[in-house]
């Protein structure tokens, strides 16, 4: 296909996206101190109010915010479409703002009033996000379709989590049938794994490739990573609400590890083709995150399992290290590393293209400062193996010491961020025009 | 190609977002009215597309070869 001038593509502007980008570590920097402060009631079972309440302080506030920063940036800038209104965006990110803590402290106090109300906005939220997020993936350039039709599927499987999350507040309150732990899980699946995950693993094939420059190789599984994943969660997570046995379990455990060990087999394919050698955060970050994805997978099997391998007296340990390596480790981790490009190009592309070609801008490289990120990433990591460890051993001060370090690494996670966004950049010095040009 | 009109190719292939953006609206600096700048790219730039507009340029892609045609729009 040949793309003539003019141009269709557009790229929202910094004040849209990077409130998404810089509020997204507080919902990390929440989790962390939720947990920090939790007490041993946390190994008893994962739905006590205050995992729940940290669970989607992580998925809703942190994730799931600097995923829709990164939908309205990607969608135009990178699938080619648009966004219905500028307006409308920044509207749903007040809404967000204001929705998501409130209802995070509903689930912490377990008030009913307030968690409905609240569980309504977060709905709206949603709501106005996928107004402006459907036409911003609909472009129509063929060579994005993977990414396209992964973040497609993950907004359809954002729709059922969010209805059926609505629909358990709404039991809560008026009863009409109960919550049982299948029903929770199921919800908890095909958030973590159709929502969070499907976005993850179509970015990645995007990012991975273009961060890395890996030129040679391309993706051979994500439709098959797609297909698999989609099925697994929307068809796994409804097999979970019927609370199956103990060979169900470990059949939908597995149907749900599939999809992403393909698409992990993808990934280090790619990793082991690229020519930049030298890894910066957002290659040490999907390395990593790829380990903690690998643990969650084993840990998934373990849960599914159940007896006698989890104390029935304290089965949330191992099932609250397997959602913190599987939302903390895989998804937030990948968030992290890619954090750290997505706002240093937007700033560069906002403050520094009028300059460029006309005298001497600053590169990425100069924008931000890869040690930083480096620390902060480790920091993360540290604290999210430490509090699996101390959740799956069922020590209480090791739990807390990791949240309370998750705590400190989304704080400076956040300052960081906004030092990229808010701070001067020293433009680096001319490069000679003529490198690489042949006549 | 027409009679005194010159190629300036550029190997982009290889670089880190926004590199390629930054190396041909370098180039296009110099670029007389009937030179074209044909690039090499990994994937699509679109977002250097309205930045080229901005400056005066019109441009081609082609999908297959990945190939960016940069030139100075003749007068109508």
């Amino acid at each position: 296909m040949i793309r003539l001038s003019p141009a269709t593509a557009s790229s929202p502007p910094l004040n849209l996206v990077a409130p998404f980008l810089l509020a997204a570590p507080l919902g990390l920097l929440a989790a962390g101190l939720l947990l920090a402060t939790t007490d041993a009631s946390a190994f008893a079972a994962i739905n006590v109010p205050r995992n729940v309440a940290a669970t989607h302080a992580a998925i809703i506030g942190g994730l799931t915010t600097g995923i829709m920063g990164a939908v309205y940036q990607l969608g135009p800038a990178v699938l080619g479409g648009r966004l219905v209104s500028h307006t409308l965006a920044r509207i749903q990110f007040a809404f967000h703002a204001v929705s998501v803590p409130l209802f995070v402290w509903a689930l912490l106090e377990r008030n009913l009033t307030f968690m409905s109300a609240a569980a309504m906005a977060v709905l709206v939220s949603f709501v106005l996000f996928l107004v402006n997020a459907v036409p911003a993936i609909g472009g129509l350039r063929k060579a994005n379709a993977v990414m396209r039709a992964y973040v497609g599927v993950a907004l359809g499987m954002l729709v059922v989590t969010g209805s059926l999350g609505i629909t358990w507040v709404g039991t809560l309150q008026h009863l009409w049938f109960p919550v049982t732990m299948g029903r929770l899980a199921g919800h908890a699946h095909m958030g973590l794994l159709g929502w969070l995950g499907l976005t993850v693993m179509g970015v990645s094939y995007q990012l991975v490739p273009m961060f890395n420059v890996v030129q040679k190789r391309q993706a051979r599984l994500a439709w098959w990573a797609l297909a698999v994943t989609s099925i697994a969660a929307l068809g796994g997570g409804l097999a979970l609400m019927t609370d199956p046995g103990r060979e169900g379990r470990l059949v939908i455990a597995a149907a749900m590890a599939a999809g992403p060990a393909l698409w992990a087999m993808d990934i280090l394919r790619l990793l082991a083709a690229r020519s930049r050698r030298t890894l910066d955060v957002q290659g040490r970050a999907t390395f990593v995150s790829l380990g903690f994805l690998g643990v969650a997978m084993v840990l998934g099997m373990v849960v599914a399992f159940g007896k006698p391998l989890l104390d029935p007296g304290q089965a949330g340990r191992w099932q609250l290290a397997y959602g913190i390596c599987g939302i903390g480790g895989w998804v937030g981790l990948t968030f992290v590393g890619n954090s750290f490009k997505i706002v240093p190009f937007l700033v560069w592309y906002h403050r520094y293209r009028f300059l460029a070609g006309r005298g001497p801008v600053p590169m990425i490289s100069d924008v931000y400062n890869d040690r930083v990120a480096n620390i902060v990433l480790t920091a993360y990591a540290v604290a999210l193996a430490v509090m699996a460890l101390g959740a799956g051993l069922g020590e209480l001060s090791v739990l807390r010491g990791g949240a309370g370090l998750l705590a400190v690494a989304a704080t400076a996670h956040a300052g960081s961020l906004a030092h990229i966004v808010f701070a001067p950049h020293a433009a680096a010095t001319a490069r000679p025009v003529g490198r690489g040009v042949l006549r | 190609m027409l009679t005194g009109m010159t190629d300036i190719q550029l190997d982009n292939r290889g670089l880190q977002p926004p590199e390629p953006m930054v190396r041909i609206l370098e180039a296009i600096r110099g670029l007389a009215p009937a030179d074209r700048l044909v690039v090499l790219m990994d994937r699509e730039p679109i977002l250097l597309y309205p930045e080229l507009e901005r400056r005066g340029f019109a441009w081609a892609y082609v999908d297959d070869d990945r190939t960016l045609t940069v030139f100075k729009p003749g007068p109508a």
